[in-house]
Parts: C-alpha cells; structure tokens; sequence
C-alpha cells in the first residue's frame, strides 16, 4: 500500500489559501502522481501540478475540508482519463503531431513489479484500470471509488468485476490463454 | 500461486514505490498558479500533442476574449451535413499546430441561444456500446441569429464525469465528451491563414454560461456545448463532432458542420 500520510484541512482551516495548499501538497502530491501514473498517465506529476492548480481557485468554496482530498484524486482521475482519450485519437491520425515520448523513468516505472501484469492493465479500458487501481492500491471502498470516478456503486462493481476477468484472461498462470 | 487480487496489489505497491517526485513541484505548482492563463498552464509540452488540446485550449481563449458570432470576421454560414460513420471514424488532420493561437473577433459571446426547444436538429444518435456508457449526441445551430456560426452540441451518457470532482445532485443529461477536429476540405492551422477557433461554453439551467477551458470535463443540467467557428480568411472548413465512450472509441455518427 502507499505510504502517504494522511492530510487534514482542519489543522490549516484558519490559515490563508496559500498554507492550506501547502499543507495538502505534502500531504497528497506524492500519491497524486502514483494516481496519475497507475490509471495510465504519460505525465503524472503533470497532471497531479494541474488537479493542485484548480482546487487553488476553489479551495475556499469547498463545502469541508475532507472534500479537498477528495477533489484532488477525481480531478487526477479525470485529466488522466481525458488526456488518455485524446492520445488514442491522436494515434489514429498519423498527421497529428506525434505525443511526447515516454521518458525513461517513466518506462522504468511501468516496468517495475510484474510486467506481464503491467501489461494486461495498461490494456484495460480506462474505468476498469481505474477500479482496479482505487481499490487495490489506494483500498478503496466501492463507495469511496464511486465518488471517485463518478460512477455508481452498482458500476464500480461491473468495471472491477470485469477489470478482473480481463487481466485473469490476459495471464495464463490465472486461466487466461498459454 | 497468488491469486489475481494480490498480485495486482503486490504490482501496483512496487510500481508506486518507483515515483520519483521533482524537487521544485511545488514551486511549479506555485508557478502555475499565478499565470494568468489557465489555458496556457495547461499546454505545457507534454501536453500540446494532441489537436483535441489545440481546439479546446482555442476555446478558451476565444471565449475569455470575448467573440462576436455577428461579427465582419464571421462570415461562416452554417449548413448542416452528416457524415457516414465509415467516413467519421477516420477524420485527417491538414495540417500541423503551432503554438500560437488565433485571434478571435472581438465581442461578447452569445453563448445561450441553442436549446431543445430552438435549436435544428441535425442528427441524433442513441447507441449502447458494449462498454459502460451509452451516448446520445445533438446537433444544431444556433437559429435565433440568422447566419450565426455557433454550433450547438449536446452530448449526454450515463456514465457521468464530473470534471471538478465535486458533484451536486444527480446528473442527467451531461456532457461526456466532445471532440472536434477538421476533416478533409478543411484544415485547423493554428496562428496560420486559415484559423478555426472554437468557442465552447456550457449553459446551465439558469442560463449562466461557463467557458471550457483545455481539457477539461465539464457537468451541466443541460448538458450543451458551444462551438462557434471562426474563418477570416473566408474558407469554410469543416468541423466534425465525434462522441467517444469513455475508453476514447468513436460511437455512432459523426455530426458536421461546414
């Protein structure tokens, strides 16, 4: 599991936005960029700086503190989503310029652990990798990734259900084809 | 041997273990903030690739602006065609992008004219994927200002995103994504002669209107978008709309308007 710590706004709830800020970017940036790098973003610590950026201009119209979290793992969530879907539109058009290459480190990343499991995943349709990461990396309730993705409950349980399935197909030692 | 479950566990901790995090993020982050362009700080480099950016980032800037859909430099006309889906999955780019983005006519935006009731409908197109979502997209212009080159889209499917993570009520009839991008016979040349900026706002259910900035996914009970086109050397490109599921796929037909 991740070793980020736990952040509250209730410790910088009097202090301007600046501090709050500052306060939640050490608490979850890291993880952010983990987020962003699990659901399949070419450039996590991008897209974790962007979901930063916009809580900025809301941070103060937050209904609670605890709600910032949350924000920021829905907006990393939706960029990586978004930029996903853009790069697979630019894979059909060869006339587009070409997305930035995958950096070393980047590969070294995604190389790390299980590769042929890394695979599989970074195969799967973008809701069932994220169901797959918020709950078996962040351990997640279903409720929890609900909110998260902005899906029901009810389809939480269908993209983790077939996120599963998907990878026990894609790897022979659990079913899939030799 | 381990069962699914935790080898993804196992995986995923190692692949979380590797992140290295630069040392001045939160100094880019501060950066970021205090740039007056939003747009600007989205489009970073790793980010610019795609067209789908290009336009949106355009909409933005036409909209913060300011643009006239009556404007001398508007001279588009729209008429409505629909493009094949065999055609529609395959729409070409004419040109590269470059950085520097157009400048809109000068004006206000009349962004809430188009709605059920006023709007022509162009085509509409209601298709179960075999995924989790279903879209239906709408198509039509604008028909309270004659010759008007706002092009209405309205997109909506179950599976719901929410672009700012905070979500009020139940939606329904929100916009799940919207792509535009130029197809044969026209072209998108970004600061070049022949320029197409498209203007996207969204009209919620008390009329107030919301720009779309680069990227972004944005809620509202109605669910419309705006695209107004923009063309001062005079040519009329065409600019396709396509509904993507939410794993980036083309549903249904493509929806044109040149």
């Amino acid at each position: 599991m991740k070793s980020v710590a736990e952040g509250s706004l209730a410790d910088t709830d009097q202090v301007d936005d600046d501090a709050a800020l500052k306060a939640l970017f050490g608490a979850h940036f890291r993880e952010l960029v983990v987020l962003a790098s699990l659901v399949g973003s070419d450039d996590p610590e991008n897209v974790a700086q962007e979901a930063f950026v916009r809580l900025s201009s809301r941070l103060h119209r937050l209904r609670e503190p605890s709600a910032a979290k949350a924000y920021l793992r829905t907006t990393v969530i939706n960029l990586t989503r978004h930029r996903f879907r853009h790069l697979s539109v630019v894979r059909r058009h060869p006339d587009i310029r070409r997305p930035p290459a995958i950096s070393a480190e980047d590969e070294a990343i995604k190389g790390a652990g299980d590769e042929p499991l890394n695979r599989a995943l970074s195969r799967l349709p973008s809701r069932q990798r994220e169901a797959l990461v918020l709950r078996y990396w962040l351990d997640m309730t279903e409720k929890e990734m609900a909110e998260a993705m902005n899906v029901s409950p009810g389809s939480v349980k269908t993209h983790l259900s077939r996120g599963l399935s998907a990878l026990r197909n894609a790897l022979p030692e659990h079913g899939g084809p030799a | 041997m381990s069962s699914i479950e935790d080898r993804l566990r196992s995986s995923l901790d190692r692949r979380a273990d590797q992140v290295q995090i630069a040392d001045d993020a939160w100094a880019k982050i501060q950066a970021r903030i205090r740039k007056p362009d939003r747009t600007a700080r989205w489009r970073g480099p790793a980010l610019i690739a795609a067209s789908v950016v290009v336009v949106a980032g355009a909409a933005a800037i036409a909209v913060q602006a300011g643009v006239s859909q009556s404007s001398p430099a508007v001279p588009l006309a729209p008429v409505i065609a629909t493009v094949p889906s065999g055609q529609s999955s395959v729409p070409l780019l004419t040109s590269a992008v470059s950085s520097t983005p157009p400048t809109p006519p000068p004006g206000p935006l009349a962004s809430t004219k188009c709605n059920a009731s006023t709007a022509i409908e162009a085509t509409e197109v209601d298709i179960s994927t075999d995924s989790e979502t279903d879209l239906k997209a709408l198509m039509s212009t604008d028909t309270t200002t004659p010759g008007s080159p706002l092009l209405c889209i309205r997109i909506t499917g179950a599976d719901v995103n929410v672009e700012d993570g905070v979500r009020s009520g139940t939606p329904t009839g929100v916009l799940q994504y919207a792509h535009v991008t130029a197809v044969p016979g026209g072209s998108i040349v970004w600061g070049g002669a022949t320029v197409i900026a498209v203007a996207i706002t969204l009209t919620d259910a008390n009329g107030a209107s919301t720009a779309i900035e680069a990227d972004r996914l944005t809620t509202t009970s109605t669910g419309w978008v705006y695209f107004a086109v923009f063309e001062p050397d005079g040519q009329s490109p065409m600019v396709q709309a396509t509904a993507l599921d939410s794993a980036g796929r083309p549903v249904g037909e493509s929806i044109s308007l040149r």
